[in-house]
């Protein structure tokens, strides 16, 4: 009996996935690529940076290519475990973006030029991490959804401690034993899920009905546990304590492409959850526990634990793993004030956050590789040395304090308008706390953005000065200076 | 409810409990590993005791086979790391191990 059913549900089955591996080609190219370049490390013994950097932007120009004719799909495939939708594809294509800025990034830092034998093995687990990413930004389902995550989280662990260095090893064995706790949280409360719905499709509108009907305080632990993996993933308080200090000694270009990659793929799966379970309410004695209200919760730490924390740091890479923590409070905000407008507010702030965190990290890079420091008194006097570099930091930092004429105002200001409509609508006291620490903190985060240039136009500068700056260094930032400030003018062509 | 779901339950959740106090008190790097693997087993056992209500499907049971290849990928980066922790600092306690706020 049990065999005819399983070969009648195959029978079934089969021809829908033959017909979802269409969909999936971005994913697989990336898969084949992941392949190929373990392969080719075993051939390739001369011009190696040319030959492994071509590859590697090839595979990324094919993905992308069969990635933008999804702009439009609606779609779900592998037997509804996949989804693409608008916020697939664009969450995606940052995603690919991120990972392009990376490689320029790496390619000048410090980094390659001390361990050049290391670009392949970079370049492998950068396509690792890059597949399990699109796939969290995919699912529907949570096992595939706990294997995407691992897959990032394995390359990830590995990437932080490649150098082998005594810091970075004590970093990462932080990061893993952190890491791997917060999957054992996160899949104990999937089988409480599981167990409590009978399914593992977290969209169906039955998974929400049974969790609602059941009401117990067990199905708010065991949404609390699943919740916790993902905020590990997107360094949210409180399970953000091993970003300070892996921030601080793994390589620049990795810790940029961790504080932007990662946060992408969590926000779409945290969208995807709180819209899907917008309708549960667990009320606890006179309290209503809700996962917007769980949300509101860690977006408010966050902002006020990354903020207060990143006004006594010195040391630049440290600093902005603190002000990643307060962006992943701003970058909450959206999920937390759900309505319409939410998604394309969150996508405008992650494409705006991407930018300007980039910029950031490669002024962060180009300082570390001259200068050999990371701390602000390397930056002592470079504005006056250098006007260009000075105005470029200037930008990054006030587009990411969220002050005009930047697009990160204008992000912090939607931000803000749809946090109020909701309170408006609601009435709850948490999204009111939310908005007024928020606003209050945007002030404090003044006072740590702007250490660093005024580090650089107000102190006297160092000898020697620092030699010229190469022509594509200062392209690449001039490039990413003008988007963030023609987005500012121009914010309509995104929020379309 | 079928009988002897709720024994694999309270099992699941001792093992779960036992894992994170471990995780939590222990210093010793491997003694977390173990108190990870202990809760990894804790959802497979409820990832199968549940999977009885889904007699053809038996996603849970597929599941719990994925989290143990997944644990043993994590179990083995991070003993890796923690061979190098050992050459660099000649030790495996956590508490030790803090030189990054020095700097």
């Amino acid at each position: 009996m049990f065999d005819e059913i399983l070969k009648q549900s195959l029978q079934e089955s089969l021809p829908i996935i033959q017909e979802s591996i269409a969909y999936l080609l971005p994913e697989l190219i990336l898969v084949g690529a992941f392949l190929g370049i373990i392969l080719l490390d075993l051939f390739v013994k001369k011009h190696k940076e040319i030959v492994f950097t071509l590859y590697f932007w090839v595979a990324l120009g094919l993905c992308t290519s069969f990635l933008l004719p999804q702009q439009t799909l609606q779609q779900t495939s592998f037997l509804g475990t996949l989804l693409h939708d608008e916020m697939a594809f664009w969450f995606r294509l940052f995603l690919v973006i991120a990972v392009f800025l990376t490689t320029l990034l790496y390619l000048r830092s410090s980094f390659y030029h001390r361990a050049p034998q290391l670009l392949s093995t970079f370049y492998t687990l950068l396509l690792g991490m890059l597949i399990g990413l699109h796939l969290m930004v995919l699912s529907q389902h949570l096992l595939l959804l706990f294997i995407a995550i691992e897959v990032v989280s394995i390359s990830a662990y590995i990437l932080a401690t490649l150098t082998f260095s005594k810091a970075s090893t004590e970093a990462s064995i932080k990061y893993i034993l952190f890491g791997a706790t917060a999957a054992a949280l996160m899949l104990y409360g999937i089988s409480w899920l599981y167990g409590l719905t009978g399914t593992l499709y977290f969209s169906q509108p039955t998974f929400v009905a049974t969790l609602q009907t059941l009401g117990s305080p067990l199905v708010m632990v065991a949404i609390l546990l699943t919740t916790a993996g993902l905020l590990f993933k997107i360094t949210a308080v409180p399970l953000h304590i091993w970003t300070p200090d892996v921030y601080q000694v793994a390589p620049t270009p990795i810790v940029a492409f961790f504080s932007v990659a990662p946060k992408i793929a969590g926000l779409a799966v945290l969208f995807r959850w709180a819209t899907a379970w917008q309708p549960l309410a667990v009320s606890l004695g006179n309290a209503t526990f809700t996962f917007q209200n769980l949300l509101g919760f860690v977006a408010l730490m966050s902002i006020l634990l990354g903020n207060v924390a990143a006004l006594s740091q010195t040391n630049v890479k440290r600093l902005l793993a603190y002000s990643g923590i307060a962006q992943v409070g701003f970058l909450l905000i959206p999920v937390v004030a759900l309505s319409e407008a939410s998604l394309s507010i969150l996508t405008f702030y992650l494409l705006i956050y991407l930018l300007m965190n980039f910029l950031a990290f490669e002024v962060v890079s180009m300082v570390e590789r001259r200068r050999q420091s990371v701390t602000l008194e390397g930056y002592q006097g470079l504005g006056q040395q250098q006007v260009v570099l000075g105005i470029v930091v200037l930008v990054a930092m006030l587009s990411l304090t969220g002050l005009p004429p930047t697009a990160g105002f204008t992000a912090k200001l939607l931000i803000f308008s749809i946090l109020w409509k909701s309170y408006t609508l609601s009435q709850s006291p948490l999204l009111l706390w939310l908005f007024i620490l928020g606003i209050l903190n945007a002030a404090i985060a003044l006072f740590y953005y702007l250490k660093l240039p005024y580090w650089m136009f107000f102190k006297q500068a160092l000898k020697p000065p620092l030699s010229r700056i190469p022509w594509y260094d200062k392209s690449l930032w001039l490039l990413l200076t003008l988007l963030l400030l023609l987005f500012f003018f121009k914010a309509d062509w995104l929020l379309g | 409810m079928l009988p002897h779901l709720v024994y694999f339950l309270l099992l699941g959740a001792f093992l779960f409990c036992v894992g994170l106090m471990l995780v939590l008190t222990k210093r010793n790097a491997v003694i977390m590993l173990i108190g990870i693997e202990f809760m990894f087993n804790a959802a497979n056992i409820n990832l199968v005791a549940f999977s009885q209500y889904e007699p053809t499907r038996l996603q849970g049971q597929v599941f719990s086979l994925f989290v143990i290849v997944v644990a043993a990928a994590e179990t083995v980066v991070a003993l890796a790391i923690l061979i190098q922790v050992y050459k660099h600092f000649k030790t495996i306690n956590l508490s030790v191990i803090n030189e990054i706020h020095k700097r």
